[in-house]
């Protein structure tokens, strides 16, 4: 009782226990530019509030060429006024020198192949992304270490020829666990006229990026006769963007979500995140319940009051 | 505990000296109603450090003093009801959500329920009138508001356990006494109220949490003087 009379505690009354991303879409204005910037992947160490954000942009070339650039930061929520902030801190990994071209690059995707809560040095993983360099959009990987806060390359970017063809490919990201033993990869293609989103299955215990020609099926359940793009996945939540009919005009960003069997007829994420405008590749990351009460998602639009052309957003979401 | 013996070696030396004032010292047992009103950081309505969101309330005291011409001392206890403004923590959360949802709080009321002693200063008496100066400190058990806000798309958003707290007090008061008769009279009481309790805070992330309560009350009520002169 007397150290509670003489105060050895200093904690101030929250008015939040855990934090809230905000509901409505907030520009991210710490990394956006006059210039088009979007296609981001995004991962975050809860325990350490940082972040590590990929994108794509064409500031580099003042408008020409798409070139991933990256970004890491800080994310603080204030339990008291209930603020969110996502600052960045510093820019520029070594990688880029390595995925980067004089032709375009979009639709990072990046994975921690060891699977920790949060990026040790030595942790292995492998750098996804599209380019046109070759004629059309390919899906490239290029591996990677990671070391000193840094993602160095391991070797040159290579296409993954199991799943590229004449046509456009890109947006590829992974949903663990759908089969066992067997990596399940989604992407966009336009291979059959208009874009869609295709699943592949890679052999039995090896990487997509490593498997023989996979299996690959169209995902008629998620797509529709307009364009259906860009999908992500985290746990298991696909976010995506479509055109098809039903939306708020232009792309909008849509959502499924997987039952353990199938993957569930698609929603729109409705008129607090979508416009008129383009909303266009969508990022979602599961939060920590433990700091966080809602999921992240970080998208581009060109909706008006950005820096200019597409910008980058994120906004907090629910109730999947 | 230094600081408790500090305190008792105080009063005391001022019992000792208000028992060799001239004339007879008046013991009297004084009880009033009135109202609290919070302030400062206590009765802030929006998300800021401290803020309280604490409207007024009822307040009842009863009190023994002992005094002379010029002072004494003071025994007394207190209990305060203060409402917590359910309406503002209710904006603030529809502010910071942007219209997300629906946001619903419920809460309870702040409870203070004092024991003090301290000082009294006083002009002399006249024409049946008193004025004096109160100084007290002592324990004051709390009980913080229990606080649910939920959101019907995220869910429980904060909560807090309506748990007692413990605090140092620290009051200073106006008391104005007029007396009836040799034995009873009319008081008009105002003070000043600093707490400080610790609560409990099982789903913050602090685990626990300070809260400074300031406010005022303004009673009324009677006075009685328990070593009246005989008639």
């Amino acid at each position: 009782m007397v150290a509670l009379l003489l105060g050895s505690c200093t904690g101030k009354r929250v008015n939040f226990d855990r934090g809230i991303i905000p509901p409505v879409p907030v520009s991210f204005s710490s990394v956006n530019s006059a210039f088009d910037d979007y296609n981001s992947d995004l991962r975050i160490t809860w325990a350490e509030q940082t972040f590590s954000l990929f994108f794509s942009s064409n500031r580099n070339s003042f408008g020409d060429d798409f070139d991933v650039v990256s970004y890491i930061g800080t994310i603080y929520f204030d339990l008291i006024d209930g603020t969110f902030t996502m600052n960045s801190s510093g820019t520029g990994f070594d990688i880029l020198e390595t995925l980067n071209s004089s032709s375009n690059e979009f639709g990072p995707f990046f994975t921690d192949d060891e699977e920790s809560d949060y990026p040790e040095p030595g942790d292995e993983g492998r750098f996804f992304f599209s380019s046109d360099r070759n004629g059309t959009l390919d899906i490239f990987c290029c591996r990677y270490n990671y070391e000193d806060v840094a993602y160095n390359p391991v070797g040159e970017p290579f296409p993954l020829d199991n799943l590229n063809t004449e046509y456009d490919e890109g947006y590829l990201t992974i949903h663990y666990d759908e089969v066992a033993d067997h990596e399940v990869v989604y992407f966009t293609s336009d291979r059959d006229g208009t874009f869609d989103i295709w699943r592949a299955t890679g052999e039995a215990g090896s990487l997509i990026d490593e498997s023989s020609p996979v299996n690959i099926t169209s995902m008629t359940q998620l797509n529709s006769s307009a364009d259906d793009k860009c999908p992500y996945i985290d746990g298991n939540v696909m976010v995506f963007a479509s055109d098809r009919e039903g939306g708020y005009g232009g792309f909008d960003l849509w959502y499924s979500v997987w039952d353990g069997q199938q993957w569930m007829a698609p929603v729109n994420f409705g008129d607090k995140i979508n416009t008129e405008y383009d909303e266009y590749r969508p990022v979602m990351v599961i939060t920590d319940k433990h700091y966080f009460l809602n999921d992240m998602m970080i998208f581009s639009s060109d909706r008006p009051g950005g820096k200019g052309g597409f910008d980058l957003y994120y906004v907090g979401i629910s109730g999947f | 505990m230094k600081k408790l013996g500090f305190l008792l070696l105080i009063i005391t030396m001022s019992s000792a000296t208000v028992l060799s004032q001239k004339p007879v010292p008046k013991s009297v047992f004084s009880a009033d109603l009135g109202v609290a009103v919070a302030y400062d950081e206590f009765a802030l309505n929006s998300f800021e450090y401290d803020a309280g969101f604490a409207t007024a309330g009822p307040n009842a005291e009863a009190g023994f003093l002992y005094y002379g011409r010029f002072a004494g001392i003071s025994l007394g206890m207190a209990y305060t009801n203060i409402f917590f403004n359910e309406k503002a923590y209710q904006a603030e959360y529809d502010r910071v959500l942007s219209g997300y949802g629906e946001n619903t709080v419920n809460a309870g009321n702040y409870h203070v329920f004092k024991l003090q002693a301290g000082l009294v200063l006083k002009v002399p008496e006249f024409r049946h009138t008193e004025v004096m100066l109160l100084f007290q400190t002592g324990y004051a058990l709390c009980v913080h508001p229990e606080l649910t806000v939920m959101n019907t798309e995220l869910g429980e958003i904060n909560s807090i356990a309506g748990t007692p707290g413990e605090s140092i007090t620290g009051t200073a008061g106006l008391k104005v006494n007029y007396w009836l008769s040799d034995r009873f009279g009319v008081t008009l009481n105002s003070s000043l109220n600093a707490v400080r309790p610790g609560f409990g805070d099982d789903t913050g992330p602090a685990g626990a949490f300070f809260l400074p309560m300031r406010y005022y009350t303004v009673d009324a009520g009677l006075v009685i003087r328990i070593n009246a002169p005989a008639q």
